[in-house]
């Protein structure tokens, strides 16, 4: 065991909403290869057959309108146009096409291809540079929010690919119940009431002590009373506090706007930055739940099947799905003085020793260190790989670690 | 004297950000839709559980009190 890990005691989880890793943090690859971002080759066909490439023209609000398809037939679209549909593999050419299909407009359509240069995104691209971004990081189900939210809560969605996901005589216990019963602590911390969470709302009424809101979790990295595992959510809607105040919705879903996602990533990462004890403690990962329909050049690889299946019905596609195959690439950093700067995490694009992550990793990786003891749980968080070796025995000296204002 | 961490300014939103006037979307009508669910299989079971005059009572008052706020501050007497 590094030192890294040995000095471990808290693991974070910043949850954010709807963006691929292309268009978030593909433009990183010109400054460094090892990134398997935007080569400048990308390009999808539009209703036309005409070449629309993958440009850095990604404006942070007022352009993803209406909110890109992410359902499971749309997302098929995205990854199979031109070829006979899986098994094959994703061409990843119908992310235009899955446009165009909701709102009809060709040269809208096109929008879907922008990508963030850097510079416009200062706290996500200096945290992926800083610490280790994750070329293979992929959403759990090639589909919408809430089944994604699931991977990360159960390691499962229980064989949903839609929203509506009710948690009621699961088989498996999330992993914040399954952290209490141990004798451990976890919490999620939802942004306020007018937010509230997402997508446990069973767990908010059976298990209200599992959960805070964000100032709690401001408080807590204060007060050293972090629990060991942690789950944030962001504010998921624009409202206006008890005084009037103006709440600006911080999770990045198009079409809120993307600098308040990006000072809310700056603020959890300053609260845990800021307090010497906790810093050297704590793991922090941020990612996004799925890619939002938005572009991503590298198809999605298999998966072992996940023991559920979703009925031809359900998928909307005509065929079954055996939850064999993974989501859209997303975002993905993990954040510690104990990670080496700028380390990449290779992925799908070594074929010797690439790693693929996914939302059940998040479970799999809190369950490994914190030695909760074996409980039942999904086939996927069981083969899902895990992230703690990327602590190090060398602690970075403070001067090496950025800090926001 | 020891090296300073590099600061890396926030960028500042501007005012047009904010709007609440925004169409709802899928994701917070799913959340509506749960949380209706979730509420009113409490009240359901609430319901199916009362078996007492005091308990119905109980229940009543709770749920006038929702619609009619002002009630509580008078008395029936």
């Amino acid at each position: 065991m590094s030192k890294g890990q040995d000095n471990l005691r808290h693991i974070v989880v910043l949850m954010m909403e709807n963006r691929s890793f292309d268009h978030m943090l593909g433009s990183l690859m010109q400054k460094d290869p090892r990134i398997n971002g935007i080569s400048g080759d990308e390009f999808n066909l539009d209703n036309t057959g005409q070449k629309i490439p993958a440009q850095p023209l990604a404006a942070y609000q007022g352009q993803l309108d209406p909110d890109p398809d992410h359902h499971f037939p749309g997302v098929n679209i995205q990854l199979f146009d031109g070829t006979a549909g899986p098994p094959a593999t994703p061409s990843m050419g119908g992310f235009v096409k899955s446009y165009f299909e909701q709102r009809r407009d060709k040269d809208h359509s096109h929008k879907i291809m922008y990508y963030f240069p850097p510079e416009k995104l200062p706290i996500l691209t200096t945290l992926a540079t800083n610490y280790a971004l994750f070329n293979g990081w992929f959403a759990s189900i090639p589909g919408p929010t809430i089944c994604n939210r699931a991977f990360a809560h159960y390691g499962t969605s229980f064989g949903e690919v839609g929203m509506s996901l009710f948690y009621m005589n699961t088989p498996y216990l999330s992993i914040y119940e399954r952290m209490v019963n141990a004798g451990h602590t976890a919490k999620l911390y939802y942004y306020d009431q007018n937010s509230s969470s997402q997508e446990v709302v069973n767990l908010l009424k059976n298990q209200p002590k599992l959960f805070g809101v964000f100032g709690d979790f401001l408080t807590d990295c204060k007060k050293n009373r972090l629990p060991e595992y942690s789950f944030i959510e962001p504010n998921y809607n624009d409202h206006e506090d008890d005084d009037g105040s103006e709440i600006l919705a911080t999770d990045q879903h198009p079409d809120h706007h993307m600098l308040a996602g990006e000072a809310y990533i700056a603020t959890v990462y300053n609260a845990i930055r800021k307090n010497a004890s906790l810093w050297k403690s704590t793991l922090l990962l941020v990612t996004y739940d799925e890619h939002g329909g938005i572009y991503d050049h590298v198809p999605p690889p298999a998966c072992i099947p996940d023991g559920f299946v979703a009925s031809a019905e359900a998928t909307g596609t005509g065929t079954p799905f055996k939850f064999d195959r993974l989501g859209i690439r997303v975002p993905a950093i993990a954040i510690s003085p104990w990670i080496p700067k700028a380390t990449v995490v290779a992925g799908p694009e070594q074929k010797q020793n690439g790693r693929v992550f996914e939302h059940a990793s998040i479970p799999a990786t809190v369950m490994k260190a914190f030695n909760v003891a074996e409980t039942p749980r999904s086939p996927r968080e069981k083969a899902a790989d895990t992230f703690l070796d990327l602590l190090t025995d060398t602690l970075r000296p403070d001067s090496d670690c950025p800090i926001f204002k | 004297m020891a090296k300073a961490p590099k600061v890396i300014r926030i960028p500042k939103m501007p005012a047009a950000a904010f709007n609440k006037n925004r169409p709802v979307s899928e994701l917070l009508w799913n959340q509506v839709e749960h949380l209706a669910a979730v509420v009113k299989k409490d009240i359901d079971d609430e319901r199916r559980s009362i078996r007492t005059e005091g308990q119905a009572s109980l229940f009543i008052k709770k749920y006038t009190a929702l619609l009619h706020p002002r009630g509580s501050k008078r008395s029936g007497k």
